[in-house]
């Protein structure tokens, strides 16, 4: 599947200067990573023995004779394996104080970014993880959600905004099933809805007034326009109609905009889903209302409907093998991801959980056994395909030349039982080193995992 | 916007002088009732903040005034005399984020989770409307039990309710009468708020608060918009509807109206520098407790910044993850050190009691911290007067200014110091000698509803 | 792929040692011939064959000859290890966990259940048995939850017609939760809206909470030691069933699984257990490696995690990984648990992730499958491939550990079980879906 990316032109443009502006930091050393086995996950492939150039954050050259400039800073990868750092498409790390805006069925309107907490330890136990970049979900408890935010795992810095991949595009949670419907969760409390036609029809009623709030909008702003050279008709002595009072701005409403923007193609959606039933459901709400659903989330009976995804061009985020945990999980199997992907869908796994998001690289290695997938692929599914799914593969997702030099290096191969990440880079600076990591710890901690290793 | 309302009651009180110069040691209520015209404090070291430490000066008041301070000060005949060898007087402490005669707070709901959300298991008690902009907070005093405060050597309170998100216009508060009106020394300096979240009720999360703000400042310059239009043209016009409430947000989104934020969270620095930005918000800080990680940030910015001595405050202990009583710990060991980091790097702020339920402990342990003892004083009097706009009246012991004065045996703000006598708008009062349990029992528990004090 | 497609194809590639029945009768000896054999208990056997008669390992080695009458498995290339052993789960008491409460027989209502048993309540058809076994789980400890007192645990196969036919052993142990103090929270009723406390309101109220659970915990254990006694002297007792089943912890007859994580309760209940004259086993023990002397000290087991966030914002990242390598390292007893139902197939990426982080990876293998056998005393028939031993035995295309390795064969009692479960059908119904 490709990404129809005429179709979302206007803020794709503006995402890359945004990304040039912040980009273009002073960085001026060049790294090296040398005598490294190279999973590029892009077109050169593997490369057995190579070196990667990063400067300004950014690699500027990868390849097995690459001639490393004097003076720059040298990592020996020697026996390593560097990937492209990872990426989880479902995640709630950092965030504070509640990832659910529970009170109403649409909270279109509540903004991760607002809530987003770089102190928080995860993006460290993650960057630990080979994790690089995550997708910042709002949670499942309303058919339409909050927006999301895209980030890198820039530990270390001060503020909620310096964790943003810029130039990702905006996008917004949208839930199905049991969770907006509040199946498992409902002591006490009853809200609408309570079932999945509810659930659809929360959907559609939200966007029938995001219709409406677009007229109004698209309305005042014609209308401003022709009144904005006023007529004046003077003399004569005739009776003119006087000219209409200057419309007042229809309210702003922060939850209408961001549907209107969905309408509009400039947001993503990420819908949380589990049945087939709702799977193609949203698919015929969306053409309804004409808008694409770039992702379904959790998607765990995805493999049921993978033609009708494949098919609107959505793609699948799932889980490798969780499965049974309520009744909407029990047709779950680990095959999902493997019979997605061979029809076509961009599948990608995610963690949805701070602690699964550290071993990405596993659940990848699980879609081998489960449905034979490649090696190759399966690893796509935590790099390439994750990037694609959030529309920031320009700059992640694969190790090559003006992509982000967002890398994980691992003691071995990725998917080896004995494999763990040694170090991880953000935009090409050092985020993660076990051996630095190992030695700074005091006390009991030092006798950890028997001592120092 | 911002108005000053002299204390009703002053007149009345300037002329009565039933009692001439006896020098009769009276219960407080007594003194209410009987009225001194003036009183001197002699031969005492006088911290007046605004200047000099003078030792061995004498302090006059009358009528409510500061009318003369110095070693050379008149001692007026009328006057009853203390003789306050080996005593201090500082200005009144002000708390400029305060609880007192505030009710306790019903439990807190909320809280995190995947697919969670929060369910009410509590069964809800009737509690005011947690969304109450256009509400004035003094209203919601209650006086007697603010007044226990002046035992701490509190004279003036910025009062702000212990739950809810958006609490209502905020006022200066002076410590003395019955009254929660009378007590007013100017009203609406900002609109207080809290980047608290609701639980059950939108806001829930974090995320939600900030969308409310947001939302509410735009509707508040919305509707500005619509009643100017309406009142330029009603003719043919839709009348738009009276809502007080967006009228305050429209203040506060003009800048008319100062934006007293509380920011419980390090994070929530930011996120009010970024509404501030977004809105050319007023904004006064208030509250947080771990202010020194963003130093750099304080110091660019220098905002109006109240910081709590509430180093352990109440809240929801971990239920999810377990107890990290490791963290916690170094959170309350960071907290303490807090004013004292900030200080240091040269970040002015006023030091307020954000409902701890022991203000001079607190002080002091941020004084045991390393925070300088006279910097400490400033941050409870001048400075938190600056931030209010009432350093013209207050704030420092000055001829002219509202005598709010506090004499201290002991070095004041140290451990053994005793707060011996207050005086608030010039009338006295002495604490009672400090029974095992402060005045006013234990400090309200969470989910405690007391009765009124008895009258 | 189905396992009796399989059979057919490596039969005829056994010809070569013998001649197979043309009818795979159950019970007919078995022989799985020229394979790798990681037998736990002793050296990893290359090119072995294993002799399987009457559910049990008769032989094993090189050269032996094969029974009349016994099919055989072609084991070149493939690598035999003994069936995995999920050493805590809810296997058998749990179909689906949320929203479907009548597929759940975890927790019994009140927190004092010491009469309640998991083998009675074990559902033979639960679709994920299938599951668990078809990736290798071939044995499981099946416990209750919930309370201060759980109830007890049974060890269980995963194939089986009815609860008894799942039973290996049963009454293995007493589940308790060391109490915490900190408030127990059913998040099945939702989020609950906790009152803010400070930090010392919380620690002192824990601490009180704790020391009054304690004590009650004592007077129970007390209580039901006198009853036990009292039936055993002959005392015409009033029926009393927590007590009676109590008594057999409180005696020491089964040992104590008791829930502990912070380094301060393992460290409780150990003294806890010393000072009641409990055989102690700690299930969780997040925080066991803070705790080595006194685990060691008092050779108490760990039943463990891997793949869990440290417990402390301040710890590093891999104190779980590393977790058991350190136990490992201190001479500690403990196996790697998922402590799951449905994900009780992950149990090797859970070894896995602590050889990753320094347990060897014989240390690995043997905390899934030996070391919970011994746990639990049932090592005389399962845990390692050693002759006598029950033929309880997974046949691999790699590394165990690894996660790209498939299972292909699983044998239970010396029969082979079959592979088919939900997913496998479920994969073959949609995998070419047009």
């Amino acid at each position: 599947m490709k990404i129809q990316m005429s179709k979302y032109p206007g803020f794709i443009v503006l995402g890359a200067l945004m990304a040039w502006g912040a980009r273009t930091e002073a960085q001026d050393t060049v790294t090296a990573i040398t005598h490294a086995k190279i999973m590029t996950v892009g077109p050169a492939g593997t490369i057995e023995n190579g070196t990667i150039l990063i400067k300004g954050g950014k690699i500027t050259a990868v390849g097995a004779s690459v001639t490393v400039p004097t003076g720059a800073t040298i990592i020996d990868a020697s026996g390593r394996v560097v990937t492209p750092g990872l990426i989880d498409a479902h995640s709630h790390t950092a965030v504070e104080d509640g990832v659910n805006e529970c009170t109403n069925i649409v909270t279109a309107e509540v903004r991760v970014t607002d809530a987003l907490d770089p102190r928080d330890i995860s993006i460290y136990r993650q960057l630990a993880g080979g994790v690089t970049a995550a997708n910042i979900l709002h949670g499942s408890c309303n058919s339409i959600g909050g927006q999301n935010a895209t980030i890198k795992m820039r530990w270390g810095v001060a503020s909620g905004d310096a964790l943003i991949f810029q130039g990702a595009p905006p996008g917004i949670k949208f839930a199905l099933g049991e969770n907006p419907k509040r199946s498992n969760f409902n002591v006490g409390t009853r809200r609408y809805p309570m079932t999945r036609m509810g659930v659809e029809v929360s959907i559609r009623n939200a966007f029938l007034e995001a219709k409406a709030y677009k007229k109004e909008w698209d309305d005042y702003e014609a209308s401003s326009k022709a009144a904005a050279p006023p007529r004046t008709s003077r003399g004569s002595g005739k009776a003119t109609t006087a000219p209409a009072p200057l419309p007042v701005a229809p309210r702003k409403n922060l939850q209408m905009e961001a549907l209107k923007e969905i309408l509009e193609g400039k947001r993503l959606v990420h819908a949380h889903s589990y049945r087939a039933d709702e799977i193609l459901m949203l698919i015929d709400v969306a053409n309804e209302m004409g808008f694409k659903i770039a992702t379904f989330q959790h998607v765990l009976e995805g493999y049921k409907v993978a033609t009708e995804m494949a098919k609107h061009g959505a793609g699948g985020s799932t889980f490798s093998d969780w499965w049974a945990y309520k009744m909407e999980a029990y047709d779950a199997i680990p095959y999902n991801a493997a019979i997605m992907a061979s029809h076509g869908v961009v599948v990608s796994l995610n963690s949805d959980s701070d602690e699964l998001a550290r071993r990405l690289y596993w659940e990848a290695a699980k879609t081998v056994r489960y449905g034979g997938v490649s090696e190759d692929e399966a690893f796509k599914m935590v790099t390439l395909n994750p990037a694609k799914q959030l529309w920031i593969d320009k700059w992640a997702g694969s190790i090559e030349v003006g992509k982000d030099a967002d890398l994980a290096i691992f003691k071995s191969h990725p998917f080896a039982p004995d494999t763990r990440v040694e170090m991880t880079l953000v935009d090409g600076k050092v985020m993660f080193d076990r051996s630095k990591d190992v030695a700074a710890r005091k006390g009991v901690a030092a006798t950890l995992g028997g001592g120092g290793q | 916007m911002m108005k000053r309302h002299p204390r009703p009651g002053l007149a009345l009180r300037a002329g009565a002088g039933l009692f001439g110069g006896a020098v009769l040691l009276l219960s407080a209520p007594a003194a209410r009732a009987a009225k001194i015209p003036a009183y001197a404090i002699t031969k005492a070291k006088v911290v007046t903040v605004s200047g000099a430490v003078l030792d061995n000066a004498t302090v006059v008041l009358r009528d409510g005034v500061v009318v003369d301070v110095g070693p050379a000060a008149a001692i007026p005949k009328d006057a009853r005399v203390f003789d306050g060898t080996g005593l201090t007087i500082t200005p009144g402490l002000i708390d400029a984020y305060s609880g007192a005669g505030m009710p306790a707070p019903r439990p807190a709901g909320g809280g995190p989770g995947g697919g969670g959300g929060a369910v009410a298991t509590a069964a809800a008690t009737p509690a005011p409307n947690p969304i109450a902009p256009a509400s004035n907070i003094y209203e919601r005093v209650r006086a007697s039990e603010a007044l226990r405060a002046r035992d701490s050597g509190v004279t003036t309170i910025v009062p702000i309710p212990r739950e809810g998100l958006v609490f209502g216009s905020a006022a200066v508060m002076n410590l003395i009468g019955e009254r929660p009106e009378g007590m007013v020394v100017k009203s609406n300096i900002a609109l207080a708020a809290s980047i608290a979240t609701l639980g059950q009720r939108y806001p829930g999360s974090l995320m939600g608060t900030m969308a409310f703000f947001r939302q509410a400042l735009m509707d508040g310059t919305h509707h500005r918009a619509e009643v100017g239009a309406y009142e330029k043209a009603p003719s043919g016009r839709k009348r738009p509807a009276f809502d007080p409430g967006l009228e305050v947000w429209a203040d506060v989104a003009s800048g008319a109206t100062p934006l007293l934020l509380q920011t419980p969270r390090i994070g929530d620095l930011r996120r009010a520098f970024a509404l501030a930005d977004e809105f050319k918000l007023k904004l006064v800080l208030a509250g947080n407790t771990q202010a020194f990680e963003e130093t750099a940030l304080l110091k660019e910015r220098k905002p109006a910044l109240l910081v709590s001595v509430n180093f352990d405050p109440p809240r929801v202990g971990g239920f999810f993850g377990g107890n990290d009583d490791d963290r916690d710990r170094a959170e309350i060991e960071k907290a303490e050190k807090n004013p004292a980091a900030l200080d240091k790097e040269g970040v002015k702020f006023a030091l307020v009691s954000g409902f701890a339920p022991d203000f001079l402990a607190g002080i002091r342990k941020a004084i045991e911290k390393g925070l300088p003892r006279e910097v400490a004083l400033r941050a409870l009097t001048l400075t938190p007067a600056e931030i209010l706009g009432v350093a013209d009246v207050m704030g420092s012991i000055e001829k002219g200014k509202i005598a709010n004065v506090v004499v201290w045996s002991g070095e004041p703000l140290s451990k053994d110091a005793k707060v011996k006598v207050v005086f608030v708008d010039g009338e006295l009062y002495e604490p009672e000698e400090k029974p095992a349990v402060p005045p006013g029992g234990e400090p309200p528990r969470p989910g405690e509803v007391r009765d009124e004090v008895k009258r | 792929m189905r396992i009796d497609r399989y059979i057919t194809v490596f039969a005829c590639a056994a010809l070569v040692f013998l001649m197979p029945r043309a009818s795979s009768a159950a019970d007919a000896p078995l022989v799985i011939a020229g394979a790798r054999v990681v037998t736990v208990s002793g050296a990893v056997l290359e090119n072995a064959s294993i002799v399987i008669q009457d559910g049990r390992i008769a032989a094993l080695g090189s050269g032996l000859a094969a029974p009349a009458g016994a099919r055989i498995i072609d084991g070149r290339g493939k690598t035999v290890y003994p069936g995995l052993f999920d050493g805590l789960t809810t296997l058998g008491l749990v179909e689906v966990g949320q929203g479907a409460p009548g597929t759940v027989d975890t927790n019994e209502t009140g927190d004092v259940n010491p009469h309640a048993k998991s083998w009675v309540a074990l559902h033979p058809d639960s679709e994920l048995l299938p599951v668990a076994r078809a990736f290798g789980i071939t044995t499981a400890l099946s416990a209750p939850g919930g309370g201060l007192i759980s109830g007890q645990s049974a060890v269980i196969r995963t194939v089986g017609d009815t609860m008894t036919g799942l039973t290996v052993k049963s009454a293995v142990a007493m589940h308790m939760r060391y109490p915490t103090g900190a408030p127990v929270i059913d998040f099945s009723q939702g989020i609950p809206n906790l009152e803010p406390k400070t930090f010392e309101q919380r620690v002192s109220e824990r601490k009180k909470n704790q020391e009054k659970e304690l004590l009650r915990l004592r007077g129970l254990l007390e209580e039901a030691r006198a009853y036990g006694e009292g039936l055993a002297s002959g005392l015409a007792l009033k029926v009393d069933l927590p007590m009676e089943a109590l008594a057999l912890a409180a005696s020491g007859r089964i040992p104590v699984v008791m829930r502990a994580n912070a380094e301060a309760d393992i460290k409780g209940a150990i003294k806890f257990a010393n000072e009641n004259k409990l055989k102690l086993i700690i299930a969780g023990g997040a925080e066991a490696w803070r705790c080595t002397d006194d685990l060691k000290k008092s050779d108490v087991a760990v039943l463990m995690g891997v793949d869990q966030l440290p417990t402390r914002e301040a710890d590093p990242y891999d104190a779980a990984y590393a977790n058991a390598a350190t136990l490992h390292k201190a001479g500690i007893r403990f196996a790697i648990v998922t402590d799951d139902a449905s994900n009780s197939r992950n149990l090797p990426f859970e070894a896995a992730m602590a050889h990753a982080f320094g347990l060897s990876r014989e240390a690995a293998l043997r905390s899934i499958t030996l070391s919970p056998a011994e746990i639990f005393g049932v090592s005389s028939s399962l845990g390692s491939i050693e002759a006598g031993k029950a033929a309880t035995l997974i046949i691999t295309n790699g590394d165990i550990l690894d996660h790209r390795t498939s299972i292909t064969n699983v044998i239970i009692d010396g029969r082979e079980a079959s592979l088919d479960n939900k997913h496998q059908r479920l994969y073959e119904r949609y995998k070419a879906r047009p």
